[in-house]
């Protein structure tokens, strides 16, 4: 890291790279010479990046919309100690919505840690720093680099940890703990029960009212009715947005472009509330339908509907683009966009629009599917089995993220539960969502373009023979 | 006061002879199936060097893998102090001591007397040891000896981001194809080694002045990553690093013999008082 | 065969005497893991509750299949005996969802056709330790009664918890009078036997285990000191029920003098209120006992009872080890070492692994190298 990087809060470049994103012109020539130069003077990671959200016109409408809608999001989080607002760091998996309520900024632990990739230094030198310091090398990935970041004082310290997602797994429950213990911030905790049945809605409710309070007084803040309301509506209406999009991902060939899966997952775990994710899905949608009215699907066509079972891999976007314009491979879903049971919040008081924010949490990804057994109502098998149906997937992979442990430990069941009922095959995969060193991209792609071959001979074979 | 050291680990031994904090033998060999052998022999070539015997010895300590199964020791004590002592011994401003062998890579924090007060060792991942970088040189095509030399001529460093071998071949088989300079890969290979190395060293907090010993620290390609990324220029033995172990269990060994000589004296004495006059 | 003996030959076989002879007597045997499963609730209707371990697997190929390398050893070992039917003599395996890989570790088990037990439950325990928590945990625990008066034809009686109650405070009770003698300057008793009692408490009925150990401990009072000299150490860290570890450890001249392990002074140190509704007095017991570092935000309190234990026994320095993946301790570890270094107490931080594969050589050189530190 350069001293100028070290003097420079890490989130702060964070946004600077997102506002230069936000500002894509609509026509972009990729053949012209000063685009040309703009990619050659790119490193590698920023160009696939770059080319990613930026090269198919659909997908750089919707890239522009989002990145706006993020570098504003991301812009407030600098500034809110200027504005008087509170900072509160939160798991991915707990909604928004009541910390925009309370005027607060809520930043999702994982998206954080994810955003480190953006940054000149990459995700790297964080992941190393936690480690040295103490942190266990096997923890997970996706929270370590933001403990890296605190360890390095790259960015200031939030005013509150909300670890509202207990019992999804060990690694998200542990490290808000670290972090409180060893920095000495604040922590609140809300407790997920085992079961997905009314009583446990109603423990998980009451447990989140709790912390609802607690956030009153750390805000400084009540609870104002109207306000709320007000956020509901723009949530509900962003979640129905998002439900018709996905909703086009049934048809054969799915025209909703790979890419769309990541703003969708950012979208959905930071924006969620606010007018910024209404315009983003409405912009998507649009591009959605006019692809699916003019036929447009994945290049040169539709040969796999892919699924990962769980997580995938995040470390590079230019996956997306890889499965879109080379290998005909539509990524219909992964666990971190399982969003189709998530309730609509019913906004007739606050009392049910707190109860509409509980259920909404006890239904976001991995806490619905891993709080308790993989073969509960709402768990990951039955969801699975939901999901692969409904999207017509043709083959799964497991990514197998090295820190994720109880995914690790149940996955084979789960994989020869969906063969054995829906006749689809799994891939076992080893590496790391957010550490691209510990399996590089080509032996993902290698790996998986070896699995499709043996799914659509014909297909893949000669996309091997054309690319050697 | 004679005192002896012995070192066996798991590719050399060591044997080191101290007379009142003078070195007079230190030698060094390639490990025999048996430490016991390997101890024996160095010890024997020691001796030799000096024209003393085994009875001159007044106390002898040993160290290293297998330093448990060493008949003719007194005692035995951990290569970690061992390492600390003799590396402060030759160097009293040492604080931090980073040994990279070629199984293991161990950092060692002592105090201002040289005696251990913190450590961290990796001795499970070849990645850090001297195993990765034989490795990597192989994938390169290079001679382990002959990589620092090569990196020297970089022009820029290649970096290597993979921390399983299996996959840092295939890294440097693909550097290779896309025609990048062996010399700047080599550079890669020595940053990469150096990365490992600091992650370990920083579990155990580092203080200056900082030594460096092992096998690889004749890679000065591998050595000047590690000044850079650690803010610090190693203090330089004017003896073989190599026989810091054993010359740490000599140190040790002095003490332990002065120490039953004082226990010896204070008996004796006890003895005379309370016995007939 | 004096008393320590008689204790150390129960945890040699697998099933041992004491268990054998119950079963003889048509009475049932579950299998556990975990310390918040409250024992007395089977104990009281005649069912004695035997922690479950991985001793006696010699390798988890089979288990390694369903759990992977990255799940912890111990539960693997666990699962690799349920799938060799090593535990084949239980009626049934009750588990808790105490962390990923032991949770995981139930699911493979009890999915499988043949290798499940005719009974197998997972009680769910709250991450928190928070009165809405309790009445979950209270109702779960009932749950679980009810499930086992149906299963096997038994009724929890009022009366019968109230005695197994008093049975088991008997037996923390005496284990820790025997972490009282371990606090004095040259104690009778090795940490590896203390550990080997403690253990043994969880896999035999205690109305055979308490008799043995007030033997034992009266035998402590002729037994020579064995800690002369050596430098006290106080071990915390993952799931510890085979002695091995710590006669490793003692092997090098040291003495271990407390812990704060889930098989040793966790399981010891409270005790069930034994007035009032004993149903009532059991839950919250077991649910508010010295917390594991799975139950969230009471590091405070797993940290006062750490420094407590090491000012009692006077310990030298600490070994904090964890089961290799264990997060749950391995980032507890992390936190302890970073305050207890503060403090200016000498610590060192072990992985390690459970069962067959287990690295004694690993952790002697480390542990010898720690003692020549604080020595």
């Amino acid at each position: 890291m350069t001293q100028a990087q070290q003097g420079q809060d890490a989130i702060e470049r964070m946004v600077a790279t997102f506002n230069m994103a936000g500002n894509l012109p609509e026509e972009i020539d990729f053949e012209s010479a000063p685009v040309k130069a703009l990619l050659e003077s790119m490193d590698e990671r920023r160009r696939k990046t770059f080319l990613a959200m930026a090269k198919d016109p659909d997908t750089r409408k919707m890239s522009v919309v989002f990145n706006r809608g993020m570098g504003r999001y991301w812009d407030s989080v600098v500034k809110a100690r200027d504005q008087g607002r509170k900072v509160a760091f939160i798991p991915f998996n707990f909604s928004p919505e009541i910390f925009y309520a309370l005027n607060m900024v809520p930043v999702g632990v994982e998206i954080l840690d994810t955003m480190t990739m953006t940054l000149e230094e990459g995700i790297h030198p964080y992941l190393d720093l936690s480690v040295e310091r103490g942190l266990p090398e096997t923890m997970c990935s996706a929270q370590r680099a933001v403990v890296g970041l605190l360890e390095a004082e790259a960015m200031a310290k939030p005013d509150i940890l909300v670890n509202g997602a207990l019992g999804g797994c060990d690694p998200n429950t542990k490290i808000f703990e670290y972090m409180g213990e060893k920095f000495d911030i604040p922590t609140i905790f809300v407790d997920v029960p085992y079961y997905h049945d009314r009583r446990s809605f109603a423990y998980y409710e009451r447990g989140f009212r709790e912390v609802v309070k607690i956030l009153e007084e750390v805000s400084g803040n009540k609870l104002d009715e109207d306000r709320l309301r007000e956020i509901c509506t723009l949530s509900n209406r962003a979640s129905e947005l998002a439900a018709e999009i996905t909703e086009l991902k049934r048809h054969v060939p799915n025209p909703v472009p790979n890419y769309f899966n990541m703003n969708h997952l950012a979208t959905k775990l930071t924006l969620m509330g606010t007018q910024d994710a209404v315009d983003f899905y409405e912009v998507a949608l649009d591009r959605c339908l006019d692809r699916y009215h003019k036929g447009k699907h994945v290049l040169p066509e539709e040969r796999i509907r892919f699924m990962f079972m769980y997580t995938g891999f995040y470390f590079d976007n230019s996956f997306y683009s890889w499965f879109q314009e080379e290998m005909g491979v539509s990524l219909v879903m992964d666990v971190l966009i399982f969003l189709d049971h998530i309730p609509y919040i019913d906004t007739t008081n606050v009392d049910t629009m707190l109860s509409g924010l509980a259920a909404v949490n006890m239904n976001l990804p991995m806490t619905r599917q891993l709080k308790g057994s993989h073969n509960l109502h709402g768990g990951w098998v039955s969801d699975l089995l939901y999901y692969v149906e409904r999207y017509k997937a043709d083959c799964l992979a497991f990514s197998g993220h090295t820190a994720c442990k109880q995914a690790w430990g149940i996955y084979r069941v789960v994989a020869d539960r969906v063969q054995k009922e829906l006749g689809v095959p799994a891939l076992r995969m080893e590496g790391d969502g957010w550490d691209s060193r510990i399996t590089p991209m080509e032996v993902i792609q290698e790996q998986l373009t070896e699995f499709f071959e043996t799914l659509n001979p014909e297909a893949f074979a000669q996309q091997r023979v054309t690319a050697s | 006061m004679i005192v002896a050291g012995c070192d066996v680990g798991s590719l050399t031994a060591e044997a080191v002879i101290l007379d009142d904090g003078r070195i007079l033998a230190a030698e060094i060999i390639r490990v025999r199936p048996r430490a016991e052998q390997s101890a024996r022999e160095v010890m024997d070539l020691a001796l030799a060097r000096t024209g003393l015997s085994y009875d001159d010895l007044t106390y002898t300590v040993s160290t290293g893998y297998g330093r448990e199964t060493i008949p003719f020791a007194d005692h035995n004590i951990s290569e970690i102090s061992c390492h600390g002592r003799g590396a402060h011994f030759l160097a009293p401003s040492v604080r931090t001591v980073i040994d990279i062998g070629g199984q293991d890579c161990k950092a060692i924090r002592v105090d201002a007397s040289g005696f251990l007060e913190d450590f961290v060792m990796n001795d499970k991942c070849a990645a850090g040891t001297g195993r990765s970088l034989e490795l990597m040189s192989q994938y390169l095509g290079v001679d382990f000896s002959e990589l620092a030399d090569l990196a020297a001529q970089a022009e820029r460093t290649i970096t290597i981001t993979s921390q399983c071998s299996i996959f840092s071949e295939l890294e440097i088989m693909h550097y290779l194809m896309e025609d990048e300079r062996p010399a700047d890969i080599a550079a890669g290979i020595c940053e990469a080694m150096a990365r490992r190395v600091k992650m370990l060293v920083g579990r155990v907090g580092v203080r200056k002045d900082l030594a460096i010993s092992g096998g690889v620290c004749k890679n000065r390609g591998v050595v000047a990553c590690l000044e850079e990324m650690l803010g610090a220029t190693f203090v330089p033995f004017d003896q073989d690093p190599q026989i810091v172990g054993a010359l740490g269990a000599a140190l040790f060994a002095a003490e332990r013999a002065k120490r039953s000589a004082r226990k010896t004296r204070v008996a004796t004495a006890a003895a005379g008082k309370g016995g007939g006059s | 065969m004096g008393a320590f003996e008689k204790l150390a030959e129960v945890s040699t076989a697998f099933p041992s005497g004491p268990v054998r002879e119950w079963q003889d007597q048509g009475k049932r045997v579950i299998g556990y893991v975990c310390t918040y499963l409250p024992e007395e609730m089977l104990s009281a209707m005649d069912v004695l509750p035997v922690r479950l371990g991985g001793m006696g697997v010699s390798d988890t190929s089979r288990a390694d299949s369903y759990l992977s390398r990255v799940n912890c050893s111990f539960a693997r070992c666990c699962l690799e005996a349920g799938l060799e039917g090593r535990y084949d003599f239980l009626d049934g395996a009750i588990f808790v969802n105490g962390c990923d890989h032991i949770r995981r570790g139930f699911e493979n088990w009890s999915v499988q056709e043949t290798a499940a037990l005719p009974f197998m439950y997972l009680l769910p325990v709250p991450h928190r330790i928070f009165p809405d928590g309790f009445i979950w945990f209270k109702e779960e625990v009932g749950r679980l009664t009810e499930a086992l008066e149906r299963r096997f034809g038994l009724r929890l009686e009022e009366e019968r918890l109230k005695e197994a109650i008093a049975e088991a405070n008997r037996t923390r009770r005496l284990l820790r009078k025997l972490y009282d003698i371990r606090t004095v300057d040259d104690p009778p008793v090795s940490g590896a036997e203390a550990l080997t009692v403690a253990a043994t408490a969880a896999i035999m009925p205690k109305a055979v285990f308490n008799p043995l150990l007030e033997e034992f401990l009266k035998e402590t009072e002729s037994r020579p000191g064995v800690g002369h000299d050596k430098p006290r150490l106080f071990v915390a860290g993952s799931l510890m029920d085979d002695p091995e570890f710590i006669e490793n450890v003692e092997d090098l001249g040291a003495i271990v003098v407390s812990d704060s392990l889930c098989i040793g002074a966790r399981s010891i140190w409270n005790l069930v209120e034994e007035n009032g509704d004993p149903f009532d007095a059991l839950c919250r017991r077991y649910f508010e006992h010295e917390p594991c570092p799975r139950m969230s935000g009471e590091f405070k309190r797993r940290f006062d009872f750490v420094m407590d234990q090491i000012e009692r026994s006077r310990a030298d320095g600490v070994i904090l080890e964890h089961i290799k993946f264990c997060d749950q301790h391995g980032t507890d570890n992390a936190l302890f070492k970073h305050f207890l270094e503060k403090e200016g107490i000498p610590v060192i931080e072990l992985e390690r692994q459970y069962g067959p594969l287990a690295d004694a050589g690993r952790v002697r050189t480390r542990v010898q190298a720690f003692l020549e530190r604080i020595g």
